[in-house]
C-alpha cells in the first residue's frame, strides 16, 4: 500500500507538473532521482535487513512464534520471507525499478541486459515452482544486493528528456 | 560456525551512506553487523525473539487484547517505515548540498537534520496525549450513560485505558523516542570524526560523504524507533506513539518544510559567524580605503553564569581589536587560514593590550538552545579551546522578581562564587521572552 501510494504521488506530482506548469526539466529531475535513489535505498535496506535475520531463519533457530514475528518484520521492512508477500513485494520492487529504468537513456543492448539480469533476479528471488521451497534469507539477502546494485547502476545514467 | 559467528555477516560492505554518495560499487554486500548465535536473543530483535512488553508483564497499562496489539504493532512499524522513507525522500528532494553553500557548515547538519525529526516527534507525541486522554475521557463519559451489559464492559476498558494514559507523562515518552535518536546521532559523529581522520576528499565527494553520514543516521534513528518501542513500551506508550506517526503527520512535505526552515533559522542562528572577521573602521568621515584602519571582529562563543545560580546558558560574544594607525600594524603578513586561531595573536603576531577594543568578551545574544550544540563544536573549531565561563549579573532582571531577588542574595553575600571575568551585560537587556503589558508589574518599564 504504502509504495502504491508512492507511485500515485510520483506520478501525480510529474502530472502536475507537466499540466499546470511549462515544463520545468529540473523539478522533474529532482523527484525522478530522488524517488530513484529511494528504491535503491530501500533495497539496500532490505538486504540489510534480511542479513540480520538470515542466520536466526535459515539455522532455524526460531520457534514458530518467533518465526512469525521475523516473516512480519521481513514482509515490512524487506521482500518478505512467505509465498504473499515475497511475490507482492517483489512485484513492487521490480516494477518501480522498471520504471527508474525506462526513465533513463539506455540503448536496445542496455535495456536487454537489463531485463535479462532483472529476469534472473526475480527467478532467484521467487518461490521454487516445483519445489515450493523459498531461497534461503541469506541468499535472498544477496540477490537484493545485486538488486541494489543493479538500481545503482541504471541510476547512474542520465536521465531520458 | 565455531564462535557461532555468522562468517557472511562479518563481511563489511556498502552502506546506506555509500549508496546516497554514490561511493558504493556493485557487489558490495549490505551491513556491516556482527551477528551471534545467542541462545536467549536467537534473532537479536528483542520483539521477535521475546514478544511485547505486555505479553511478557501484566499491569494497569497493558489493557489490550494480544490480537489488537499485535495489530498496532504491524502498524506502527508500517507507519515508522513510512515515515522514514518520507524523512529519505525529503532530505534526497531538498538538495542540501546546494542549500547548504559553507562546506564547514555540512558537518553540523547532520546532527541538526536528525533533530528536525525528533523535534517534530516530541511535539507530535505531546499533542497526541493530550487529544487521547480527553477523547478517552469523551468516550468515557459517553458509554457510562448506556446501562446495558456491553456498554459496562467498554466501559471498563476504556476506563482502563484513561487510567493508563493519564498516568503517562511527556517526559517517559520523549525519554523512549529521543534514545532512538541519540543513537543515530552517536554513530554520525563517530562517521564525521572517522571521516576527518581519513582526510579530506574533494568538495563535492566530502559534501556528499556528509550528507551519507545524515541518510545512515537517520536509518539507525528510524529503526530503533521501529524496533525497540514494540518490544520495550507498555500498550498505553505504544498507542501514543502508534497516533502520533498517523497521516499526515511525518509526510514529506512536512519533513521538506521542516528541514528547510531549519537551513534558514540555522543560516541565521549565528553560529556561522564564529570566528575572526574584519571590518574597516575609519576615524573620521569620508576616509578611504587606503586610510581605514582594520578592525578585527572575533565572534566567539561562552558559557554565561547567572549570579542568580539559575541555569547557565550560552551566547555569542565579540572580543573585538583594532590598530591606532597602519604603522602599529604587524608588518609581517602571515596567512591566517588556519584552524584553529590562536585568540592572543593577529598574523601570528601578539596583539597589544592597547589595541584591543575590550578586555572582556562583550555580550552579543544568546544562543538558540537548538544551536547550542552546533555552536560550541564550531567554537572549538575554530578557536580551539572550549567556551569561556563568565559570569553575568541578573540582579536587575526586574521582570522574574525571584531571580532578580536570588541574584540580589547571591552578590550580598560577597564576590562572584566563581572566580571568573563579568560578562558585560547591555544596560538596557531585554528580557528573555516577551511580557505582555498587562503582565507587567505596577510603574515596571517595557
Amino acid at each position: 500500500m504504502r509504495n502504491k501510494t508512492l507511485i500515485v504521488s510520483l506520478l501525480m506530482s510529474l502530472g502536475a507538473v507537466a499540466c499546470s506548469h511549462p515544463p520545468d526539466a529540473s523539478k522533474l529531475d529532482v523527484s525522478v532521482s530522488s524517488y530513484c535513489r529511494g528504491l535503491e535505498l530501500e533495497l539496500h535496506d532490505a538486504a540489510m535487513e534480511h542479513r540480520k535475520l538470515a542466520p536466526a531463519i535459515d539455522e532455524k533457530r526460531l520457534s514458530e512464534d518467533q518465526l512469525e514475528r521475523a516473516n512480519g518484520e521481513l514482509g515490512l521492512t524487506s521482500i518478505g520471507n512467505t509465498p504473499e508477500t515475497r511475490r507482492a513485494r517483489l512485484r513492487d520492487f521490480e516494477s518501480r525499478l522498471g520504471f527508474c529504468q525506462r526513465v533513463r537513456g539506455m540503448d536496445a543492448a542496455q535495456a536487454s541486459r537489463f531485463e535479462e539480469r532483472l529476469g534472473a533476479l526475480h527467478e532467484g528471488l521467487k518461490q521454487d515452482v516445483m519445489s515450493g521451497a523459498m531461497p534461503s534469507a541469506a541468499r535472498t539477502a544477496d540477490l537484493l544486493d545485486q538488486m541494489t546494485a543493479l538500481a545503482h547502476e541504471v541510476n547512474g545514467l542520465p536521465l531520458q528528456h | 560456525m565455531g564462535d557461532g559467528r555468522d562468517p557472511q555477516a562479518q563481511r563489511s560492505g556498502a552502506t546506506g551512506a555509500d549508496i546516497v554518495s554514490g561511493a558504493f560499487a556493485p557487489g558490495d554486500v549490505a551491513g556491516k553487523r556482527t551477528l551471534t548465535g545467542d541462545q536467549d536473543s536467537p534473532s537479536g530483535d528483542t520483539y521477535i525473539d521475546h514478544h511485547a512488553f505486555c505479553e511478557r508483564n501484566v499491569g494497569h497499562d497493558c489493557f489490550m487484547n494480544p490480537e489488537s496489539r499485535t495489530a498496532l504493532i504491524v502498524d506502527y512499524k508500517d507507519l515508522v517505515v513510512e515515515a522514514h522513507d518520507a524523512y529519505q525522500r525529503a532530505l534526497l528532494e531538498i538538495r542540501m548540498d546546494e542549500l547548504v553553500k559553507k562546506d564547514d557548515d555540512l558537518p553540523w547538519f547532520v546532527t541538526l537534520m536528525l533533530d528536525v525529526v525528533s523535534a517534530e516527534l516530541l511535539g507530535g507525541l505531546t499533542r497526541t496525549l493530550k487529544l487521547l486522554k480527553a477523547e478517552t475521557l469523551a468516550a468515557l463519559t459517553s458509554a457510562a450513560s448506556l446501562g446495558a451489559d456491553a456498554a459496562r464492559q467498554a466501559t471498563t476498558q476504556v476506563s482502563t485505558a484513561y487510567v493508563a494514559l493519564s498516568m503517562l507523562s511527556d517526559e517517559q515518552l520523549s525519554a523512549m523516542t529521543k534514545a532512538s535518536f541519540d543513537a543515530g546521532k552517536k554513530a554520525a559523529v563517530s562517521g564525521i570524526k572517522s571521516m576527518a581522520n581519513a582526510g579530506k576528499s574533494d568538495a563535492k565527494q566530502e559534501k556528499l560523504s556528509y550528507i551519507a553520514q545524515l541518510s545512515n543516521a537517520a536509518t539507525m534513528a528510524f529503526e530503533q524507533l521501529r524496533t525497540k518501542p514494540p518490544a520495550q513500551a507498555t500498550d498505553a506508550q505504544l498507542l501514543v506513539l502508534y497516533q502520533s506517526f498517523k497521516p499526515p503527520a511525518h509526510n514529506q512535505e512536512l519533513y521538506k518544510g521542516l528541514i528547510e526552515e531549519k537551513i534558514k533559522r540555522y543560516m541565521s542562528s549565528g553560529i556561522r559567524d564564529i570566528g575572526r572577521s574584519s571590518e574597516a573602521l575609519c576615524a573620521d568621515e569620508g576616509c578611504s580605503t587606503t586610510t581605514a584602519i582594520p578592525a578585527m571582529k572575533d565572534t566567539v562563543v561562552v558559557r554565561v553564569k547567572f549570579k542568580s545560580g539559575y541555569p547557565e546558558k550560552f551566547a555569542f560574544a565579540r572580543r573585538d581589536f583594532a590598530y591606532v594607525s597602519k604603522s602599529t600594524l604587524p608588518q609581517q603578513r602571515m596567512p591566517e587560514t588556519e584552524q584553529p586561531i590562536d585568540q592572543t595573536k593577529f598574523h601570528g603576531q601578539p596583539i597589544a593590550p592597547e589595541a584591543r577594543l575590550q578586555m572582556q568578551p562583550g555580550f552579543e545574544r544568546f544562543i538558540e538552545p537548538e544551536f547550542v550544540d552546533a555552536a560550541i563544536e564550531r567554537h572549538l573549531e575554530v578557536w580551539g579551546k572550549a567556551p569561556e565561563a563568565i559570569e553575568a549579573d541578573d540582579s536587575t532582571w526586574v521582570w522574574d522578581e525571584q531571580r532578580s531577588k536570588k541574584a540580589k542574595e547571591n552578590k550580598a553575600k560577597g564576590p562572584g562564587p566563581f572566580g571568573i571575568p563579568k560578562l558585560r551585560l547591555p544596560s538596557r537587556a531585554e528580557p528573555p521572552v516577551t511580557i505582555p503589558d498587562e503582565l507587567r508589574l505596577q510603574g515596571q518599564t517595557p
